[in-house]
């Protein structure tokens, strides 16, 4: 049984189809990869499956539970977690801060937590992961005042503190120098060898093409190709929505 | 010298429960980006909880702080269920004549209610006033603006140190994000009008101890905390404190050296005057 199954997944806007029956499964320990072109529907696809979007038809599946059109906390404390395209820490909050907010929110009785204090388990869990991702220190600084990549890398601490089944990564490497990007890529490696399950959409082929074992290529709302990253790369209509051949 | 000593002590004070009273409004805009016209209603209806306690009761106004807090967090979280859960995600303008509107119901209900006249608590328990040096200091005042700081320290400490306060801080910054993380942001929204409301309520108790109970109480209140909340920046909880001490201090100093009957309008020239140098308020962010 896949860890993540996409079956059949519709979505319009208006009458536009931007996702016209989008099928795809993530096994356990797999990093799988998702491309396309602009407008190809990858952010309206993940949005569907974090239940930021309700999807008009078609199910997904988290771990053989449905979880189609729950809302995107239930999800999220289901062990689904996602970085967002555009890095959005929470810029008033430190960097450490930051990860504690996303320690799991299961649902608890509001008043059991209330007024107590964050366990010491849970603050050496968000310390370690800082120290992981070489953000140990920065713990301190408001996570606004961390660059681009630093928040990159912040935003994946926060999604990881909840000891997800999967993470969904939009677009790790955009924007990110490329010091950074072989930073990002060791990590993602190092987190996907102790068994971190992901699907990332990603722009950069070069690294997708070294952290994906699977590739699913997305055009016009469709899979329109999938397979191991070098084959994907020579399928004939991933080129021809790429360069048009 | 002395005059301008007992003007500044009196203006801290009362500043200090400008402060409380905006404190909620500036938590609910900065959970929520919802201005709470009602807010000050509230602190009216907190007044007259009180009031009907001692008269019905006999109960002290500082003893009947643990009744009114908790039914004001209640009538709070109520009123998100209510009304403001439906308009979060509505257009401003719908947002404003909700709670504006929310703002007639309380207002005329309670004169629906209770009539147009003065209600007073004789004999509180709080009363009198001390003697600092030359100063003399009001000791139920001096009692509400040490509520106030307590209220100020508590909701710091819970905000920063407790995960709840985080995930209350999360949703104000980032909805979308804070949901992603699992975060269930109509339970902040919920506990950000729960706390806002109780904080009025403390005020209103402390208020009952040296002010008269009635339905328009609110108006005056209602435009110091606005004032208060944009002076010190809209949406920060120290801001409602700088901007509320700030009114008090000018308010009394003003009204002191200069009119008593027109300190109010050399308050809000010098807000406007600040707001002119600085439109995001004296702590807000750019």
């Amino acid at each position: 049984m896949a860890l993540l199954e996409v079956h059949d997944l519709h979505k319009h806007f208006d009458g536009v189809a931007a996702l016209s029956g989008v099928s795809l499964h993530v096994e356990r320990g797999e990093i799988v990869g998702l491309i396309g072109p602009n407008g190809a529907g990858k952010t309206t696809l993940f949005n569907c499956i974090t239940g930021a979007l309700r999807p008009d038809r078609g199910s997904v599946r988290l771990d053989g539970e449905a979880i189609t059109g729950l809302p995107p906390h239930r999800v999220a404390q289901r062990g689904l977690a996602r970085t967002f395209q555009l890095v959005r820490p929470f810029a008033e909050l430190t960097a450490l801060e930051n990860v504690l907010c996303g320690q799991p929110h299961a649902r608890e009785r509001l008043w059991a937590v209330a007024l107590r204090k964050t366990p010491k388990a849970l603050e050496e869990r968000a310390w370690g992961l800082l120290e992981f991702l070489g953000l140990a220190a920065l713990a301190h600084r408001p996570a606004g005042a961390l660059s681009y990549g630093q928040q990159k890398l912040l935003a994946l601490a926060t999604a990881l503190m909840g000891e997800p089944k999967i993470v969904l990564l939009d677009e790790p490497f955009a924007g990110v120098n490329p010091t950074m990007i072989e930073h990002i890529l060791e990590r993602l490696k190092a987190l996907n060898a102790q068994g971190v399950t992901f699907l990332v959409i990603e722009h950069n082929m070069e690294a997708l093409m070294r952290l994906a074992q699977r590739v699913y290529a997305l055009a016009a709302g469709r899979v329109i190709a999938e397979g191991t990253p070098q084959r994907i790369q020579r399928t004939p209509e991933v080129l021809e929505v790429y360069y048009g051949q | 010298m002395e005059l301008l000593g007992q003007a500044l002590i009196s203006g801290l004070l009362n500043g200090l429960v400008y402060s409380l009273i905006a404190l909620g409004l500036s938590l609910i805009w900065g959970v929520m980006d919802i201005v709470n016209f009602a807010h000050a209603e509230y602190l009216m209806l907190a007044m007259f909880l009180t009031y009907w306690l001692w008269a019905l009761a006999g109960l002290d106004p500082l003893l009947s702080l643990p009744i009114v807090v908790p039914v004001l967090f209640l009538l709070g979280v109520g009123t998100y269920h209510a009304v403001i859960r439906r308009i979060v995600e509505a257009p401003m303008v719908s947002q404003i004549f909700t709670t504006f509107g929310l703002f007639l119901v309380l207002r005329y209900g309670a004169f629906a209610l209770w009539g147009t006249e003065f209600r007073k608590v004789e004999d509180p328990l709080l009363e009198g006033s001390l003697l600092l040096g030359p100063f003399h200091v009001s000791v139920p005042k001096l009692a509400a603006a040490l509520a106030a700081l307590l209220v100020f320290l508590a909701l710091h400490l819970f905000l920063t140190r407790t995960k709840t306060g985080k995930a209350l801080q999360a949703t104000a910054q980032d909805r979308e994000v804070a949901l992603s993380l699992g975060i269930d942001v109509q339970r902040m929204y919920a506990l950000a009008w729960g706390l806002g409301i109780a904080s009025v309520g403390v005020a209103g108790v402390f208020l009952t101890t040296f002010y008269f109970v009635e339905p328009q109480v609110g108006t005056a209140f209602l435009l110091l905390a606005f004032a208060s909340v944009t002076l010190g920046g809209f949406g920060t909880v120290l801001g409602a404190l700088v901007g509320g001490v700030s009114i008090g201090l000018l308010e009394g100093v003003f009204g002191a050296l200069v009119s008593p009957t027109f300190k109010l309008a050399f308050v809000f020239v010098v807000f406007i005057l600040v707001l002119l140098l600085r439109p995001r308020g004296l702590l807000g962010e750019a």
